[in-house]
């Protein structure tokens, strides 16, 4: 199809884009230069790291070959985009309407923390140029696990790229392919809900085979079931967390039915997390008697457990419950902040922390390594501020678009 | 190098059954602890001396079940009860032009819209009480719309009457005594700011809130005000 069938103006669009590129807002504020210090520090530090290779700018080593890039950037990252299949699945499969205003904000969330995480998946690989392979066959290497989350990576940024794509067509005015792109959204919704689930647990299966590496009490055959069940609660208390901030932050982009609406979901959510939570709670509890476990609790190990299970487990799960009950608004949003630094805790515990807990020369990341990490969350926030300024992503779509619908 | 380990898989098995007995079983309680709507002690203190007029507003019964979308429950005998819209959301609403119940017979929900009224071209949903069946309806109600809305008391106007086979569970979910009267005191505090706008607490200077006063709130928008109300926006 040409551009002309398909409703597109070229040169108009080039402008329109260029038009779109000046700042909406003061370029110097307080955030903006933190943001830009330290994405500037970050990029200084990525070319370091490809030209002088990982041991200049990491503490990694062969005894420690993935650090807080995968255990944090990869592994938590994706935990916390989980929002985005589970509130697809609510509002989509369940048809629970009442989450709607807030998907599209939540799956460009989740888009965002994809295309940064697995692009921060390549700072770690040894031979970044062979990240290709499992995708053009050179090598599939089908034997392994990372084949299936290499393929579930790809695949699911192109389904919420398609799910998110009728925004951006709306954004730049493009009438007849908005049209199209809203005909793919249930297939790509369908699609992404089945990947996650599959990646979401695959995360988890990559630290299946280093079952004498990993402290009993983390390592688990179930660790797959762990991870896919947490990922239900890490997203939503991420879409939970993100939401109020974004309710402060983007005020005045916001239309009504997202604005009135905050509320009622921000409970809706909470119950959902406390549910949840008191399953993973039950989960966990199973595996610790299975496993005969307590006979590790008498360590640091087993004091670190008992403190990710109550203090980031059972409380937050209590803490939803009273504030569903309540209806009181500041205990979902404490509620949402521990169960995320809950879900850091684990994830964190799981691939490095308990990971080789009985070495005597520990992994720790170097200042270098964390500040990448800040550099790539940085530059994920600008990137979705620059897109909520711009796009109907809280705000209402142009009124075309509701012509169409009738 | 991996040691071999062999344990006796059976050894905590019955630990284990007992577990996922307990997580069911608890489970259970879990979900209806988290359903049960909790005690509404306003967060915000509202002044002694304003209490009692804000209250006065709108008529709370002794022995009346309260949903939070503003429709009572009365039982009546064995497990019939029966139904109709409280004075807060009749006075929200004013005297309707139609009211449409459910048919007899028919299957209702507790906090599914149920019913109807239409007033000035508008159509307001609310939400019913209860899960039963429809065994009576109120025709008198049905027929003369605008004369059944001026009746002024309360236990006089039902609308219709449900068979619950539950009865019990379905009033654990309602609203009443002085449950009911702490969130009747709620629904006037929200009421009370939006009428005095940024001012805060003012105190109301006596008189009844006129018929249908969502309109002299929002005469553009007082169906959406009164959805948000009865909660079916």
């Amino acid at each position: 199809m040409s551009s002309n069938e398909l409703g597109i103006n070229i040169k108009s669009t080039y402008k329109f884009i260029l038009s779109e590129l000046k700042p909406k807002s003061k370029i110097i504020t307080h955030f903006n230069v933190i943001a830009f210090i330290i994405i500037a520090i970050g990029a200084v530090l990525i070319v370091l790291r490809f030209v002088k290779g990982l041991g200049a700018v990491t503490n990694l080593s062969q005894e420690y070959p993935w650090g807080i890039w995968i255990g944090f950037d990869v592994i938590t990252g994706v935990a916390f985009a989980g929002g985005a299949y589970s509130l697809c699945f609510i509002v989509y499969i369940l048809g629970d309407k009442k989450y709607k205003p807030i998907i599209r904000v939540t799956v460009l969330n989740g888009f965002l923390a994809y295309v940064f995480y697995a692009g921060a998946l390549l700072l770690d690989l040894g031979k970044p140029w062979n990240v290709i392979n499992p995708i053009i066959g050179n090598s599939f290497g089908v034997s392994s696990v990372m084949f299936l989350v290499a393929w579930h990576f790809m695949l699911y940024m192109l389904t919420e790229l398609v799910e998110i794509s009728p925004a951006f067509a709306e954004w730049l005015g493009w009438r007849k392919v908005r049209k199209y792109l809203h005909g793919l959204t249930l297939g790509a919704v369908i699609l992404g809900i089945t990947l996650s689930t599959l990646h979401q647990s695959g995360l988890g299966a990559l630290f299946l085979m280093a079952k004498n590496k990993i402290h009993p009490l983390w390592y688990s055959e179930f660790i797959p079931i762990l991870f896919f069940v947490s990922s239900i609660f890490a997203g939503l208390s991420m879409v939970i967390v993100e939401g109020s901030i974004s309710h402060k932050v983007f005020k005045n982009r916001m239309s009504d039915e997202v604005s009135k609406s905050h509320n009622s979901i921000l409970f809706g959510l909470a119950k959902i997390c406390a549910v949840v939570l008191y399953v993973y709670l039950f989960l966990k509890l199973l595996l610790f008697i299975h496993g005969e476990h307590w006979v590790h609790l008498n360590s640091q190990m087993g004091v670190l457990w008992l403190v990710e299970m109550i203090g980031f487990v059972a409380l937050p799960c209590v803490i939803f419950t009273q504030a569903f009950r309540y209806r009181n608004e500041l205990w979902v949003k404490i509620g949402g902040i521990i169960t995320m630094l809950g879900i850091i805790l684990n994830r964190l515990n799981v691939s490095v922390i308990a990971f080789k807990w009985y070495a005597a020369d520990r992994y720790f990341p170097s200042w270098m390594e964390i500040e990448i990490t800040l550099a790539i969350i940085f530059l994920e926030i600008l990137v979705l501020r620059w897109i909520i300024h711009r796009m109907p992503i809280l705000s209402d779509s142009p009124v075309w678009v509701k012509n169409e619908k009738h | 190098m991996e040691s071999n380990y062999f344990y006796d898989l059976f050894s905590t098995k019955g630990i284990e059954y007992v577990l996922v007995i307990m997580f069911l079983i608890s489970f259970v309680m879990f979900f209806r602890y988290l359903e049960k709507p909790a005690r509404l002690t306003a967060r915000v203190s509202i002044p002694a001396a304003i209490e009692s007029t804000l209250i006065n507003w709108f008529q709370i019964l002794e022995n009346y079940f309260y949903h939070p979308g503003h429709c009572w429950v009365k039982v009546e005998s064995g497990n019939v009860v029966s139904i109709g819209i409280d004075d807060f959301a009749s006075k929200l609403l004013g005297t309707p032009n139609k009211i449409n119940l459910p048919r007899l017979g028919e299957n209702i929900a507790q906090g599914e819209m149920g019913m109807s009224m239409e007033i000035d071209g508008k159509r307001i949903d609310l939400l019913t009480p209860v899960n039963g069946e429809v065994v009576e309806i109120n025709q008198d109600a049905v027929d003369n719309p605008d004369l059944f809305s001026r009746r002024t008391d309360e236990s006089d106007s039902w609308l219709f009457k449900v068979r619950v086979p539950k009865l019990k569970a379905n009033l654990v979910n309602l609203l009443s005594g002085d449950l009911a009267k702490a969130w009747m005191e709620e629904v006037s505090h929200k009421l009370s700011r939006l009428t005095t706008g940024d001012l805060g607490f003012a105190l109301q200077d006596g008189g009844q809130l006129k018929d249908g006063f969502s309109k002299e709130i929002s005469p553009e928008n007082w169906d959406e005000l009164a959805k948000e109300f009865l909660l079916t926006k």
